[in-house]
């Protein structure tokens, strides 16, 4: 006889008391704010960077006692790795192409030589998912190369590609100089 | 006029400060109960279909292929037909519930997509676990558990509403496939059975071959085990050493138990690290190297793998209980 859906939920509710969710709330407390940073500049907007973070999490959160017993910051990382995951898993699903609009919430910056949130989203959102998420790992994460690539799951070359033709899409739209940001020596 | 900001100042500056996040966790956790639900509902509902299947026909008289939930039970040492054409992105949220090794055609030519070899019943089990874990990634980007050209095979997952989804691609190769790929030579013959008695190099892993973040393109333990033993160290050299129940089962929790990366960590000099000594199927003998002193590398005869101590960890916790 199968188990009912019934079944399964309590033997869940079951398996879930035992992990602990307190320390998952603590991380999430903690590190939420962090998360929702990269998933904005990721999807370009508010809402849908709630859901990511959400979607990141519930993926993420049945490893979680079993990951963070190695106390050495891993499950901190391997959500990430999964909000990137999730947003270039979401591209064909949710977001056929965000337009970032002029009356967005972020407050415009006072300088006119500063680009304003709503400035940089609109740039980001000529970027392909992947140029997107490799400038977000690489200038927001500050990550190397190698790291990149190990979250993306493609070769250094790969990064390499989408990282110079994200910067010549973000010089070509205007939001970078000619000088900024030479793809090898980014930092 | 202000200095224009490089990059960096300038995603820093654009995001905006986030609304409150209260209740997230709590969300994000009903969210993971329901997805789960919705999986282990599909698993029961691919079994009641197997069982109808399975009573409704014949060997002798199957006429049209097998389904992907088919495959669950099919013997391990069978060799059963690849997909062509399987696709490499499925959109599909069903439990992968069969692995198939399939000759790659750029390996063999004029063979598009001949028999498969299937993993052994324990591997079989860890790399659907390993592929089910993992899923959000395999969904994210097939390309990530992709086989490189030096690979024969292209590694097909069955999903339990019938769809494959294909893990290949040349542009990359790290991960979880090149290690699968790896395990699909298994037909070896056998050797005599040795009555020699395992023993641990507890001098821990000779590295071999360029930095610790090159993927595993080596074959690694590419035959089923035969005989295994477990050495453990402690910090006050306390050691212990025990014949493994299950050798098999120990090389499906070492070929699928770890997550690529490096190691990144404080490290704990209390850290146990585990040598395991292998015997495989055709005699020759292998040693693999858990170092829990500094984030848990992986090695496997000298072949850093990744990492896996807390998942290696578990795993072998969970057989023996």
């Amino acid at each position: 006889m199968q188990p009912s859906t019934e079944d399964v939920a309590a033997s869940d509710a079951r398996t879930d008391a035992q992990d602990d969710p307190s320390d998952f709330a603590a991380y999430v407390a903690a590190r939420g704010a962090g998360l929702w940073r990269a998933a904005w500049l990721l999807t370009g907007d508010a809402a849908s960077a709630e859901d990511l973070v959400q979607a990141a999490l519930a993926r993420t959160w049945r490893h979680h006692r079993r990951i963070v017993r190695q106390a050495d910051g891993s499950f901190d990382a391997y959500v990430r790795r999964t909000l990137v995951t999730t947003y270039l898993s979401w591209r064909g699903r949710r977001w056929h192409g965000e337009v970032p609009t002029a009356e967005a919430p972020e407050v415009a910056a006072a300088d006119p030589d500063v680009p304003s949130s709503v400035d940089v989203a609109r740039a980001l959102a000529t970027l392909s998912p992947r140029q997107r998420a490799v400038v977000v790992l690489r200038y927001f994460e500050d990550r190397t190369e190698s790291e990149v690539a190990r979250v993306l799951g493609c070769s250094q070359a790969s990064v390499k590609t989408h990282h110079r033709r994200a910067l010549a899409a973000l010089r070509a739209g205007g939001l970078l100089t000619p000088d900024d940001a030479d793809p090898e020596d980014p930092t | 006029m202000t200095d224009r900001p490089d990059l960096t100042d300038l995603l820093d500056r654009a995001v905006p400060d986030p609304p409150s996040l209260a209740g997230l966790a709590a969300r994000a956790q009903a969210d993971a109960r329901r997805a789960r639900t919705r999986r282990r509902t599909a698993v029961g509902a691919a079994a009641l279909v197997l069982v109808a299947v399975a009573t409704s026909l014949t060997v002798g008289s199957r006429t049209t292929p097998p389904t992907a939930s088919d495959r669950v039970a099919l013997d391990p040492t069978d060799a059963i037909p690849c997909r062509a054409g399987a696709s490499l992105e499925v959109n599909s949220d069903a439990e992968p519930v069969s692995v198939r090794f399939c000759p790659d055609p750029r390996q063999v030519p004029g063979n598009p997509m001949g028999d498969a070899l299937v993993p052994t019943a324990p591997l079989t089990t860890d790399v659907l676990r390993t592929v089910s874990e993992l899923d959000e990634t395999v969904e994210a980007a097939a390309t990530s558990f992709c086989v490189t050209e030096r690979s024969p095979y292209v590694i097909q997952i069955g999903l339990a509403d019938g769809t494959v989804r294909r893990l290949s691609d040349q542009d990359c190769g790290r991960g979880l496939p090149v290690l699968l790929a790896a395990i699909g030579r298994q037909s070896a013959p056998d050797a005599e059975p040795s009555t020699d008695p395992l023993r641990c190099d507890l001098r821990g892993p000779n590295l071999r071959g360029g930095d610790a973040s090159d993927p595993p393109y080596a074959p690694l333990l590419t035959l089923p085990a035969v005989q295994a033993v477990r050495c453990t160290a402690y910090a006050a050299d306390v050691r212990a050493r025990s014949e493994v129940e299950d050798p098999e089962e120990l090389r499906a929790d070492l070929l699928s138990s770890y997550v690529p990366g490096m190691a990144d960590c404080a490290g704990d000099p209390r850290g146990v690290v585990t040598t395991w000594a292998l015997r495989l199927a055709d005699g020759s003998i292998h040693t693999a190297h858990l170092d829990g002193r500094v984030c848990g590398p992986l090695t496997i005869d000298g072949t850093y793998v990744g990492l896996a101590g807390a998942i290696l960890n578990a795993r072998t916790a969970q057989r023996a209980d």
